[in-house]
């Protein structure tokens, strides 16, 4: 509720207030010509504060739309010490801006010290003579998406590798890869609202600074088509053999869309088994489902829960965890709730109870989700999902240069090779389908092989077996 | 000459003498006094129209603190902010009734469960903490109802956006239950009850000193007449009159007694942390004071009314006191005869008196309002 005061006579001796004309009960003229104007609202604190700022702000619009010229020109020879010229100025132009949809937020008033009156809170605005309201302008990074090309300027840093690799080359290339991250940073960020309604609702540039990381790494290892054309703009040497280089280079910007894209949606909708027992398996697989994420048994990554109640006095709270895994065991995420939320009578239906009161906490959820997500963009970090190879030893001439053919397949990471007597087991990670995988060995493994290798079976996504 | 000589001679020894006696003559600055054991009385303030001159003195622990760095936010108040108050958990501690005898069994049997929410009741409503409620069978079941009426995702939101206050300190009420019986064939149960309570940090496990309650002691003959736990024996065995070995019986008996020692430590709760207000004017008689129900203060306060400049106070007069949410209202009921009280007096008469130039005037409650026992307990 809020209320004007009726004396502002009182008011100015009560504050030590200068000396002012009054025009009306809590709005008027200071004696160098400020216009000054007093509210109170009921209470205590910010809220009261704000509101009677609110209110006196109200008020000091109010009469600059018709009274206050009115009453400065009636009473212009009390203001010995103001231009009037001025002054009449620069409250037409007020009166004209609050005619034309000035707001009273848009005033830059100044407020005085709150002051306390019974159960009210009462506060002075004041515009300053001369003060005018200012316009906000605002600007942005802007994408442009009918462009098919855009132009970034990068530097690069590189030293002579052992692998033969001149420092130049290094830092061209280093080059080319910053340009391609800098396009998917500015796509991103162009993109996020439209994931963070979605699937992918990122809250700190961390993740998305990560996020581009993992985007351009990927991009870069997939295809070095991104970028156009490019040029020397300068060279500078660095310590210890070190080249530093400048490039303009040009970069397919609906390319590298449509790739971030396609890694997006690879990350954001994959396929999870989920174990854990009823009815928590249940939950979490609608749970899922609903979140973009599908459910199902061949699926390479295991989404595992388990729940247990916590039993105090009479009362049960759940403490409830989810981890994401990979078939071999590799961990890429970890989920605790937050038991502390709450307890309710110990019940046949307790579990039940509890579990969809945790899952329906927007805070918690978006927890879950986050790490599951992390998770998804830590296997794609990693370069892809473990895949488990199995050769009959009777298709190989040597396993000993197995290791070195696999490491040449576009995608391919992280490759150990062992096995028993009978077979040949390579476990790499590869950041695509198995099909893809089993084709692109079939080409790439003939030096190693004393024959042509049989039509590829396969175990389930992860596993390609050649027996 | 002689003579002369002598009355030199005779001051001199006096003079000797006097300060000789001087000497040897200790300072008395302590004396000696009995222990009691004696049951504890409650001490409530006198009303405000019942005020002499020379009553009218600052009572201990009187506050002088504005409330310029309240963010009036019980959530994320200022520490220096007089609004601010410890948020606390409160215990029965060492309840434990040892030996055997005639009624110790059903003594021990007492629970104090519902005392604890007697107690968290009572200290609740003065307003000197923010109470977080032991009650957790009461929180679980609304929140069950509240799940079935409202639904999961309004529970959550709920539970998530308002969470358990976390307890800043401890308070502990530790009691002492003792019996005894008189008597062989007509005899009498005498039951004892001492309660002591401590505010503790449970982290640094600190015991605080303040607030400092003193030991609260209750024995049966305050609630009881002593014939009404008069019991017959006959070949030691219970005849008739009060059932001592009967539970319920004896926790009607340790429920008054509990009930009438949690009054008195309540009103010594009001004597050790006083109501303080800053008065924003006078008008006559009238004071306008800056906080209300929000800093404790109850309905019918006596508050001693004083100036306070440059680490000096002078009183000024006596307020009966009658707080709103915010803000108090107060008649003053007689004004102390000074010069600055005079001054003030003159100013409000014609007009509103505001403390200005550095002059701060405060208010302080003398402790319980004198009705808070008949009208709250």
């Amino acid at each position: 509720m809020i209320k004007r005061t009726q004396s502002y006579r009182l008011l100015a001796m009560g504050c030590g207030l200068v000396a002012s004309v009054v025009v009306a009960d809590s709005v008027g003229f200071k004696s160098h010509g400020d216009i000054y104007a007093e509210a109170c609202a009921y209470g205590r604190g910010p809220t009261a504060v704000a509101q009677a700022q609110a209110q006196a702000t109200s008020e000091l619009a109010t009469f600059l739309q018709g009274a206050a010229l009115r009453e400065f020109q009636r009473s212009a020879d009390s203001f010995s010490s103001v231009d009037n010229e001025a002054q009449i100025s620069w409250l037409e132009s007020l009166q004209q801006g609050s005619q034309s949809g000035l707001s009273a937020q848009a005033l830059p008033v100044v407020l005085g010290k709150p002051y306390i009156q019974g159960n009210d809170t009462c506060v002075v605005v004041t515009l300053p003579q001369g003060a005018d309201a200012d316009s906000v302008s605002d600007d942005g990074l802007q994408w442009d998406d009918a462009a098919a090309e855009v132009a970034v300027v990068v530097d690069g840093e590189g030293w002579p590798s052992k692998t033969g690799q001149t420092a130049r080359q290094i830092a061209e290339m280093d080059g080319l890869k910053r340009a391609v991250s800098q396009v998917v940073g500015v796509w991103l960020q162009n993109n996020f609202t439209q994931y963070s309604n979605s699937e992918f609702a990122q809250n700190n540039d961390d993740v998305q600074e990560s996020m581009r990381d993992v985007l351009a790494q990927q991009l870069h290892s997939r295809s070095d088509g991104f970028v156009k054309r490019w040029q020397l703009l300068d060279t500078q040497q660095l310590p210890n053999g070190g080249v530093k280089v400048t490039l303009e280079a040009v970069v397919a910007q609906q390319d590298v869309a449509q790739a971030s894209n396609d890694l997006l949606q690879a990350i954001g909708s994959p396929r999870v088994n989920v174990d854990a027992p009823e009815p928590l398996r249940s939950f979490i697989a609608v749970w899922l489902s609903e979140n973009g994420i599908e459910v199902s048994k061949t699926a390479p990554l295991t989404v595992t829960a388990f729940g247990d109640l916590r039993r105090r006095g009479n009362n049960a709270s759940l403490d409830f965890n989810v981890q994401v895994a990979d078939l071999s065991g590799n961990i890429y995420g970890k989920w605790r709730n937050d038991p502390s939320l709450l307890a309710l009578p110990d019940s046949d239906m307790v579990m039940n109870d509890l579990m969809e009161v945790h899952l329906a906490d927007p805070t918690q959820t978006e927890a879950l989700q986050q790490t599951l997500r992390q998770a998804f963009m830590k296997v794609v970090a990693q370069g892809g999902m473990v895949h488990e190879i199995k050769i009959a030893r009777k298709y190989m001439a040597s396993s000993q240069e197995l290791p070195g053919i696999l490491r040449t397949i576009g995608g391919v990471r992280d490759v150990v090779v062992g096995g028993d007597s009978s077979t040949v087991l390579a476990q790499l990670r590869y950041n695509g389908s198995a099909a893809d995988l089993a084709s692109a060995l079939q080409q790439a493994l003939g030096p190693v092989l004393n024959g042509p290798l049989p039509q590829a079976q396969f175990e389930n996504e992860f596993q390609i077996l050649f027996l | 000459m002689q003579l002369k000589q002598f009355k030199q001679i005779s001051v001199s020894a006096l003079a000797v003498l006097v300060l000789s006696a001087c000497q040897s003559t200790p300072a008395e600055q302590t004396s000696k006094t009995n222990v009691t054991n004696r049951s504890s009385q409650a001490q409530v303030a006198r009303s405000a129209y019942d005020f002499k001159d020379s009553d009218i003195k600052i009572p201990a622990y009187f506050d002088t603190q504005g409330l310029d760095r309240c963010t009036f936010d019980p959530s994320n108040e200022n520490d220096g902010c007089p609004l601010k108050k410890p948020v606390v958990r409160m215990y029965f501690g060492g309840t434990d009734v040892g030996g055997e005898g005639q009624g110790v069994q059903a003594l021990r049997e007492y629970d104090d469960n519902q005392l604890l929410m007697m107690l968290e009741n009572q200290f609740s409503g003065i307003n000197r903490f923010r109470i977080i409620t032991q009650d957790d069978d009461l929180i679980a079941a609304e929140k069950e109802t509240y799940l079935e009426q409202q639904g999961a995702r309004d529970l959550a939101q709920r539970a998530s956006a308002e969470r358990v206050l976390k307890p800043d300190y401890v308070v502990k009420i530790d009691t002492l239950r003792t019996v005894k019986n008189e008597g062989s064939i007509t005899g009498w149960m005498d039951y004892t009850l001492e309660l002591t309570s401590a505010v503790l940090n449970p982290f640094t496990r600190e015991l605080m000193s303040y607030p400092n309650l003193g030991k609260v002691r209750v024995t049966s003959g305050d609630v009881r007449e002593r014939n009404e736990l008069k019991f017959i024996m006959a070949n030691n065995r219970y005849v008739s009159g009060f059932r001592y070995f009967d539970s319920a019986h004896v926790n009607a008996v340790i429920n008054d007694m509990a009930s009438r020692g949690i009054d008195i430590l309540l009103t010594r709760m009001l004597s050790e942390m006083p109501a303080t207000a800053q008065v924003m004017g006078i008008k006559g008689n009238q004071v306008s004071l800056d906080r209300g129900q929000n800093a404790g203060v109850l309905p019918g306060e006596t508050m001693i009314i004083f100036q306070y400049e440059a680490g000096f106070v002078e009183p000024i007069g006596v307020a009966h006191v009658n707080p709103s949410r915010n803000s108090a209202i107060g008649e003053i009921t007689q004004w102390k005869n000074s010069d600055v009280a005079e001054q003030v007096e003159n100013v409000a008469k014609n007009g509103i008196y505001r403390p200005a130039n550095g002059v701060k005037i405060f208010a302080v409650s003398v402790g319980t309002p004198a009705n808070f026992l008949e009208n709250r307990t």
